[in-house]
């Protein structure tokens, strides 16, 4: 594991200091984003305008649990950028060269880019979490500051695996990875509200299938001391840890199998 | 050290149908037709051997090297490369082997050949001095002093090569599998790769499997030839037993002094006639040389006469032909 790691920052490094020098448009991105950011939370506002609470929550609760989403997901898409090259690697067979290496692809092809202007993203999403728990009244103790970072933890686990999952996908065909990205996006907007909200067979696709919902939902009822209309075993709120890293390591398996489909190309 | 048995390769290729609504059931339809790639193949390779593999387009050569690499995983059979099996355990058979490639790079390629050369060392966790005395080694032996700061990108069909190889070579595998490693070069590049394999074949005893559509790598390399045709093993024997597979046979080169009808002897075929000039084709098993020459001299005035043995490529041609 060590060696990985240490393999994985040197590919880092040789693949990044290449890419430096052209990205001028940093700048314009992290405009955009900003931008972005605040028309997603003027939309949460509005929603509050006319309803005062969803389910329950408070205008600053959601703001928190888009918050949290936005950061994990800016991590976890920030990791795994290098997987948007897969489905070029495999369409191309340039694949091949990672499966005779005496180190596993993942740790060769993760570090083959590094989207840096994400970290913009990022910031923003710090920013909304702080100002959500201040302006909810949170004063983040040793308990408050613990579930919030295993929250952050899990949720970036579950994407970075939702994120894996889709590019093991294009070992078949490069449209079910298409169609199964949707998931991933689809689980991201659904984790900036309470699950509870949504229809049963939505909510239990997000909390036990796919866990985003599982993962932010609980803590965060705990954190905010929230009723939980759904009833579900109270230990549920202590094992998200677990859950993402069960949901990564059936993501791992599914990995290893996708390899075994590879079928490189003819030429 | 390498030995396969009853391997196959199956590739399923969908059958796609255009627009939107094919585009859609194509993601859900299961049709597909089957090519098979590799048929029932069996073979063993000793250490230190060096053997050429070779067939015509499409005979599933690079298919079995990237089942012998890892890369595919075979439909049936088994592939043990010192014990190994290649698919079920990548990371511990890639420590053992190197790969060149000639259609495609092992190197990256933004960065020039040296810091390829550390990162690769990094990855199969050579010892730096190793790493350093076989860099130095093969900066020496492949002469890449001169373009060893140049990203590869930059670098020419031919240097590239002579990197691919370093770079496949640093971790000092027992085996070293090559695709056609020669492809695209000029005669003088193909020559020094040559007595590069050549040496570390003797010297190292790196096992090696290569294959070529130049016969001239082969018959300068390797004592044995395997052939595949449509997937299947139709030779696997020394180059002489190869040659010697449709009989013995030689070609006589004539001059003849007028362009005249020619009655040739039993035992004889002409090749081709270009004029004056007569290439004919004869079994040494019916009829010798001296007496073929003395039949003919005895008919024709003759300018000039040669005697070649024939040419690997045309028994080449004859295998691919009567397979078919
Ligand atoms: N990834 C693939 N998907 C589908 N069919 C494939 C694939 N790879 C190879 N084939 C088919 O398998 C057969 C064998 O191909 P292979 O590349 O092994 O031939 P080869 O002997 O290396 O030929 P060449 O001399 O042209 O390189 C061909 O019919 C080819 O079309
Ligand atoms: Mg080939």
């Amino acid at each position: 594991m060590r060696e990985n790691i240490s393999i994985y920052f040197t590919l880092l490094k040789a693949y990044t200091l290449g890419q430096m020098s052209y990205r001028s448009s940093y700048l314009y991105e992290m405009l955009g984003m900003a931008i972005l950011t605040l028309v997603n939370i003027c939309g949460i506002y509005i929603i509050f305008e006319t309803f005062e609470s969803v389910g329950g929550w408070s205008f600053w609760e959601v703001v928190y649990l888009y918050g949290l989403t936005t950061i994990a997901m800016g991590i976890a898409q920030l990791l795994a950028s290098g997987l948007n090259h897969i489905p070029e690697f495999v369409r191309t067979g340039d694949f091949d060269r990672y499966l005779i290496r005496p180190i596993s692809p993942l740790v060769h092809i993760l570090p083959y880019s590094f989207a840096l202007h994400r970290v913009g993203r990022l910031i923003q999403g710090v920013i909304a979490l702080v100002v959500s728990l201040y302006m909810r009244g949170i004063d983040p103790g040793g308990f408050e500051l613990w579930i919030i970072c295993s929250t952050l933890f899990s949720l970036m686990i579950v994407y970075f695996a939702l994120f894996l999952i889709g590019a093991t996908f294009t070992f078949w065909t490069i449209q079910s990875a298409e169609l199964f990205n949707a998931f991933t996006y689809g689980g991201m907007e659904m984790s900036k509200y309470p699950v509870s909200i949504y229809q049963p067979w939505l909510r239990n696709i997000f909390l036990f299938i796919i866990p985003v919902g599982f993962v932010s939902y609980y803590p965060t009822v705990i954190l905010f001391n929230k009723h939980e209309p759904l009833n579900s075993p109270e230990f549920f709120q202590y094992i998200t840890p677990l859950v993402a890293l069960c949901f990564l390591a059936a993501a791992l398996k599914f990995w290893k199998f996708g390899i075994k489909h590879y079928q490189s190309t003819g030429s | 050290m390498i030995k396969v048995s009853g391997l196959e390769k199956e590739f399923k290729i969908m059958t796609h149908k255009s627009g939107m609504v094919g585009a859609t059931k194509n993601l859900f339809s299961r049709k597909h037709t089957t090519v098979k790639a590799v048929a029932d193949v069996n073979f063993e390779i000793q250490r230190g051997e060096c053997v050429g593999y070779l067939g015509p387009n499409g005979a599933g050569k690079s298919t079995t090297i990237k089942m012998l690499t890892g890369i595919l995983v075979p439909t049936r059979g088994s592939i043990s490369v010192n014990g190994i099996t290649p698919f079920e355990n990548r990371k511990e058979n890639a420590k053992q082997i190197g790969v060149v490639f000639g259609q495609r790079t092992q190197l990256w390629w933004d960065l020039p050949p040296i810091e390829s050369f550390d990162l690769l060392g990094k990855i199969y966790k050579v010892p730096s001095s190793k790493l350093k005395k076989n860099i130095d080694n093969f900066i020496d032996i492949l002469d890449l002093e001169k373009f060893l700061h140049t990203p590869v990108r930059k670098l020419s069909l031919g240097q590239k090569m002579r990197c691919e190889l370093a770079a496949a070579l640093l971790h000092d595998p027992e085996i070293l599998y090559l695709d056609e490693p020669t492809i695209g070069l000029d005669v003088m590049a193909k020559d020094s790769i040559r007595q590069f394999l050549k040496k570390i074949n003797e010297e190292d005893k790196v096992t090696i499997l290569l294959t070529t559509h130049d016969l001239d790598d082969v018959e300068s390399l390797c004592k044995r030839v395997m052939v595949i045709d449509n997937g299947k093993l139709i030779h696997d024997d020394s180059i002489a037993s190869l040659k010697g597979r449709f009989g013995n046979y030689k070609n006589l080169e004539l001059d003849l002094e007028n362009d005249e009808e020619v009655h040739l002897p039993v035992g004889c075929e002409l090749v081709r006639r270009d004029g004056k000039k007569i290439m004919v084709e004869f079994n040494t098993d019916i009829i010798k040389a001296p007496e073929l020459i003395t039949n003919l001299a005895g008919k024709h005035s003759l300018i000039d006469l040669s005697v070649h043995e024939r040419p690997i490529e045309e028994v080449i041609k004859r295998i691919y032909q009567t397979e078919v």
